[in-house]
Parts: structure tokens; C-alpha cells; sequence
């Protein structure tokens, strides 16, 4: 055979096309005797939470009851998880933290210092001195 | 001492399947007795009353709805709402004869995976209708080859059920739960304490064993397989138009790298080749178009390929050879990689839209043999 | 002198030829007054928290100044028309930038004061870029 492939796999580009949100669970633990889980308990029983779950209906909330500090356990698709301390936290804090975390994408934070990440190749190509016409090169 | 033993004891057994299995192979059938089939007989001499009394069926829909990961995997991908949850069950189910006697995705799966590739197949054929055929194959497979559609169900958030029966009556987990996870593993391979970092493979991994030592592991195997059998599933549920929609969304909407995937071995034959083919009347000359520093140590080159007056590719290179190479292979990617548009400049429409009018420049010339 | 709208489609017709039928193609697109040079499956990453967006919201973006292909470029610097062009982008990601100390001191004043400093992101990916 004059050439051959070779096997390179795809570049998955979430957010072209579909967009599959990152994060698929989130594990909320709390006690049902601590005071640091007021807030909690709070949340499970005067309904947020359940609007908060009707309206990321993409997630799933896992509820745990469990002796010690509440803690939010965050669940993303690229196999990261991310555990939430919300001990004495109001309800509103919590919610807050809930949204927050659930809008991540579950990599690493980094701060970027240009305004596009891209993986396509430059449209206009890459200027090279060698074009220029012989005249009009820099000489030494 | 008698940890020992035991450990001992199914050493021997692995050996002895082993060996057995070597024999049936080579000489005559062996029936094996398969304890999932659920045989019974009324006499053990008595072939004629033999019978299974397995009986698979499909998981009812009142029991998918109490499953949460199911729904939350369904509205994640933005699934229809005619698609059932239970068919989404089943697509995740690749136990042939599992202890619940549930349907598997076999169907849905084979279903799916003919669907993906006819539009992988369809897409790419417009885009590149000059691809050669290895290396078409090659994109095809970065498309929807086995490891990629595992990482798309992965991305897909989709969970692997490795919960024996024991922990989910300890954990107190809901049965149904169970029913939204992507289930493959036997209950007895659940139950085997797993050493970290060894990794025991099983039968069917064993013969998918290639010469370069790689193979493809259960998982992968199984996360590809629900992957196709979700795409089969809205296939018999909402038809064609959305699974191609949902097919372009997931799967074709990825990066190809398809200029990466090109090994020439003689790129400059193939060029002259080419050229005769197409019909040209000029030979294919290779000129130097620029150099800078031949005498420094990082002399650098501009080579292009020509026929006549038209420069068909160029390239740069620390040396004469290289570049003169880098401007054929430039001159070949530029055939290989062609895309036609058509008469307004709008991408071609594909066979399977409203409206398709056949043109020549979408199909391409055959591979050039040197 | 052609009239603008002749002018118009003889770009257009350029620039999709150029380009391959939009695979070549890029934009620049101004947000709060900031250009943003984009190709079609790009990330942008603002650093702020764009109000009233979700994650997985679709945005169109209008403000576009520029469209460019490998050899050819259209350029209004009061925006393109819409009917022109599309560019969507899907809101992918709402995070923060690492986490970081910023030491504040003030003059003739031994007392420093450390500020926690964790500000918002938002990334966008360019879902659609093509011509009209």
C-alpha cells in the first residue's frame, strides 16, 4: 500500500454541536443531629433544594445521611471530583455553592492570559520571510 | 491454612477451564454446562427433556421511571421525550443471560452501530472524496472506533455497575438503581477482590490480545456498545431525521486531525504518479524557491512541487531532501484533501438531505497504486 | 464604483470560495467593546461572570467587525449585517481563576491587609461559524 493511516483519535469539542453538562452528581452529606448541617437540613426541607433539582434535571442528587460536617461532593465526567466543605453554612450559602460548583467543568482552574484557547490551526497561516519578494527581504 | 486452600482450589479450577477449553477448540464440540441458561431436565440421562427456562424480558417502564440516573441521563442528553426510559435501560445492559432476565442492548446496539457508520461513512465521503481508502478507514474509525465511543459514553457520565448484590442489600440502595448503570461485569467477577494496579483479563480480552500486546478491555468494550445502542434506541423510537441530528451533534461535530493521519512511503513516486493519472502534460519539477544560511548550521530551505507554471505544494526544510519531500507531501495533502463546495460556494448537501444534487467532484478518482 | 449591495455579495461569494465553505473562516466579534479573533470549535475565556447566562445557554453573537478567510478579510468597523453571517457560541463554563493572595499595604502604615482574590470565568465555545 502507497500510504497509510494512522490511527489518531478525535478531539471531543463539548459545547460544537451537543453540549453534555460536566457535571453529572452531586452527593450531599450531612448529620441529622449536628448543628453544622442547620443549613442543610434546611435546604432538604423547605423545598430549594427540590426547585434546584427540577431545574438541573442533567444531575443527580444524591443525599446522604451521615454523622460528622456536611460536605457537597461534586461529580464530573472527566472522572474529577470535587469535595465541598458547607459546615455552618446557611441554606442560601449552600445554594450558592450548589450552583456554582455545578456550572464547572471539573478541570483543573488555570489562569489563561489571552482571550481564545483554540486547536485549529491559524486561518491566515504563519508569515514567513521567506516570501517576501527578494528585493524587499532584510539583508545582513 | 485454609485461606490457603481455597486459594489454592481456584487456581486449579482456572487451570482446568483453561485446559478444557484448549481441547474443545482443537478437537471435538464440548457442551458446557451454563448455569445463567437455567437447565433443568427431568432425568440427567434424559437429553430429550432438557430445556432452558430463562426468559428475558424488558424492564417495565414504572420501574425505569424510579431509577434517578436514568432520568437525569436522559434529560442530559437531551433525549425526546417518545424515548422510553426502559429502552435507555436496556441499552446499557450487556449481560447476555444476567440473573435478572432483562433484555440486553445487543440489538439496539448492532442497530446503532450500522446507523453510525453510514453517516460517519456518508459525511466523510463528502467532505474527502479523495481520501484514500486507508486512511478513510482510519478517520472513520477516530469517529466511532471503539475507544472514542467509550469516551463519549464516559462523557456521557454514564456509571459502570460494580455493586454485587451483598453491598447494594447493605448500602440499603434502591433496586432501581442498579438499572440506570452500565452493567456487564458477572456477579461472581463483582464479588473478586481486586489487586491495585493488576489487572486480570478475561477470556474474551485474552483472544483480543494483538501482536503489539495491546487489547481492548471489557469496559471500553461495553461503554461503546451502550453508546451505539442509545443512538439505536432513538432510531426505533423517533426515527431517522433526529439520530442524524444526534449523530452530527455527538460524534461528527469532534476534531478530526485528518492531515495527521497520512503515512507516505515514497511520497515523491506517488506525486509523478498522480500527475500522469490526472493527465498532465508538464513533469513534475521540484524547484527551490528560497534559502537562507547554506553554510550556517541551521541552514533553512523553501522547495515547492511544480508542474509547468503551477506550483502544487511547497514546504520548508533544514536540508535540500527535506524540503524537497515536505513540498510533495504538501502537493499530495493538497489532492487528497479536497473538498468540493458547490456552484453557490455553500457546502454540498449530503445524500440523505432534501434537495441532494449528485455532482462529480464528490466522488473521488481511486487510489493511486505505485 | 459598485453599489454596496453588489459589493456585499461579491465578498460574500469570495470569502465562501476562500474559504471552503466556511471551513477556513474566522471572526472577529466584539464583546463589551473588546474584539475577540475566533474560529469555529474555539474557546473564549472571559474573565468575568457574564449576568443573566447559564451554563449551556446558546448565545448569537451580532457585534461582529470582521470575517476573514486566507486571503480575503470584510471589514465594517460599525458591525456587519446579520443577515451576512452566523456565529453562536454556547456558554460552557462558569469557574474561577485559580485562587491568590493580594498583599495591600498603605503609605506610613505597618499594618498589611491580605485580600483573598478568586475571580470568575466564563467560557464560551464557538458552536456555528458560517456564512449566510
Amino acid at each position: 500500500m502507497p500510504i497509510k493511516g494512522i490511527p489518531i483519535p478525535s478531539v471531543a469539542r463539548n459545547g460544537v454541536g451537543a453540549f453534555v453538562k460536566p457535571c453529572y452528581k452531586i452527593t450531599i452529606q450531612y448529620c441529622n443531629w449536628g448543628g453544622s448541617s442547620n443549613g442543610v437540613r434546611q435546604l432538604l426541607s423547605n423545598g430549594k433544594l427540590n426547585n434546584l433539582a427540577l431545574e438541573n434535571r442533567e444531575i443527580m442528587f444524591n443525599i446522604v445521611k451521615q454523622k460528622g460536617h456536611p460536605r457537597l461532593t461534586f461529580h464530573y465526567n472527566n472522572d474529577s471530583v470535587k469535595e465541598i466543605e458547607c459546615r455552618n453554612n446557611t441554606d442560601g450559602e449552600i445554594l450558592k455553592k450548589l450552583k456554582e460548583y455545578s456550572q464547572n467543568s471539573g478541570n483543573k482552574l488555570f489562569k489563561y492570559n489571552h482571550k481564545v484557547l483554540s486547536i485549529n490551526d491559524s486561518v491566515r497561516g504563519i508569515w514567513s520571510p521567506m516570501h517576501i519578494p527578494k528585493e524587499h527581504r532584510h539583508k545582513i | 491454612m485454609l485461606r490457603q486452600v481455597i486459594k489454592r482450589t481456584a487456581a486449579k479450577n482456572i487451570s482446568l477451564v483453561r485446559t478444557s477449553g484448549y481441547v474443545a477448540s482443537r478437537s471435538y464440540h464440548v457442551t458446557k454446562f451454563d448455569s445463567r441458561l437455567k437447565t433443568e431436565y427431568q432425568l440427567l440421562t434424559d437429553y430429550s427433556s432438557y430445556k432452558h427456562t430463562i426468559y428475558t424480558h424488558r424492564l417495565p417502564e414504572s420501574t425505569a421511571e424510579q431509577c434517578p440516573l436514568l432520568i437525569a441521563l436522559h434529560s442530559r442528553l437531551n433525549l425526546p421525550k417518545e424515548y422510553q426510559l426502559s429502552t435507555l435501560s436496556q441499552a446499557l445492559n450487556m449481560q447476555q443471560f444476567g440473573s435478572d432476565g432483562l433484555a440486553n442492548n445487543f440489538g439496539l446496539s448492532t442497530l446503532g452501530k450500522n446507523l453510525l457508520s453510514y453517516y460517519t461513512c456518508e459525511y466523510l465521503v463528502m467532505q474527502y472524496p479523495r481520501l484514500p481508502m486507508a486512511v478513510h478507514n482510519t478517520a472513520v474509525d477516530a469517529y466511532m472506533g471503539k475507544l472514542t465511543l467509550a469516551e463519549i459514553g464516559k462523557s456521557w457520565g454514564i456509571e459502570v455497575d460494580t455493586v454485587s448484590k451483598l453491598q447494594h442489600f447493605l448500602s440499603q440502595e434502591p433496586e432501581a438503581m442498579k438499572y440506570g448503570r452500565l452493567r456487564f461485569q458477572l456477579e461472581e467477577e463483582k464479588n473478586t477482590v481486586k489487586e491495585d494496579g493488576v489487572y486480570e483479563l478475561s477470556q474474551v480480552e485474552m483472544e483480543s490480545v494483538d501482536t503489539n500486546n495491546e487489547f481492548i478491555p471489557k469496559e471500553i468494550e461495553a461503554y461503546a456498545s451502550a453508546v451505539q445502542a442509545v443512538i439505536g434506541g432513538l432510531y426505533t423510537h423517533v426515527g431517522e431525521n433526529a439520530t442524524k441530528a444526534f449523530i452530527h451533534d455527538h460524534i461528527l461535530s469532534r476534531k478530526l486531525p485528518v492531515d495527521k493521519m497520512f503515512q507516505f512511503s515514497k511520497p515523491t513516486r506517488e506525486l509523478v504518479r498522480l500527475c500522469d493519472k490526472l493527465g498532465f502534460t508538464d513533469p513534475v519539477e521540484l524547484r527551490l524557491i528560497a534559502e537562507t544560511g547554506r553554510l550556517s548550521a541551521h541552514a533553512v530551505y523553501v522547495a515547492g512541487a511544480f508542474v509547468g507554471k503551477e506550483k502544487l505544494g511547497e514546504g520548508v526544510g533544514s536540508s535540500l531532501k527535506e524540503a524537497k519531500t515536505r513540498a510533495v507531501v504538501n502537493a499530495l495533502m493538497g489532492y487528497y484533501l479536497y473538498s468540493p463546495i458547490d456552484q453557490d460556494g455553500n457546502e454540498p448537501k449530503l445524500p440523505s438531505e432534501a434537495g441532494y444534487v449528485f455532482e462529480e467532484a464528490s466522488v473521488g478518482g481511486g487510489d493511486v497504486a505505485i | 464604483m459598485l453599489r454596496s449591495s453588489a459589493r456585499f455579495s461579491l465578498t460574500l461569494s469570495a470569502l465562501k470560495s476562500d474559504s471552503i465553505a466556511g471551513k477556513n473562516l474566522y471572526a472577529v466579534f466584539r464583546l463589551h467593546n473588546l474584539p475577540y479573533l475566533v474560529t469555529k470549535g474555539d474557546k473564549v475565556i472571559l474573565p468575568f461572570k457574564m449576568k443573566n447566562v447559564n451554563v449551556g445557554d446558546k448565545l448569537n453573537l451580532t457585534d461582529v467587525i470582521t470575517l476573514g478567510s486566507p486571503h480575503y478579510t470584510y471589514t465594517q468597523k460599525e458591525g456587519i449585517s446579520e443577515q451576512l453571517f452566523k456565529l453562536t457560541a454556547n456558554v460552557t463554563e462558569v469557574t474561577r481563576e485559580p485562587y491568590y493572595e493580594v498583599i495591600k499595604t498603605r503609605p506610613r502604615c505597618r499594618r498589611k491587609k491580605i485580600v483573598p482574590v478568586q475571580p470568575f470565568q466564563t467560557v464560551l465555545t464557538i458552536d456555528t461559524l458560517k456564512l449566510a
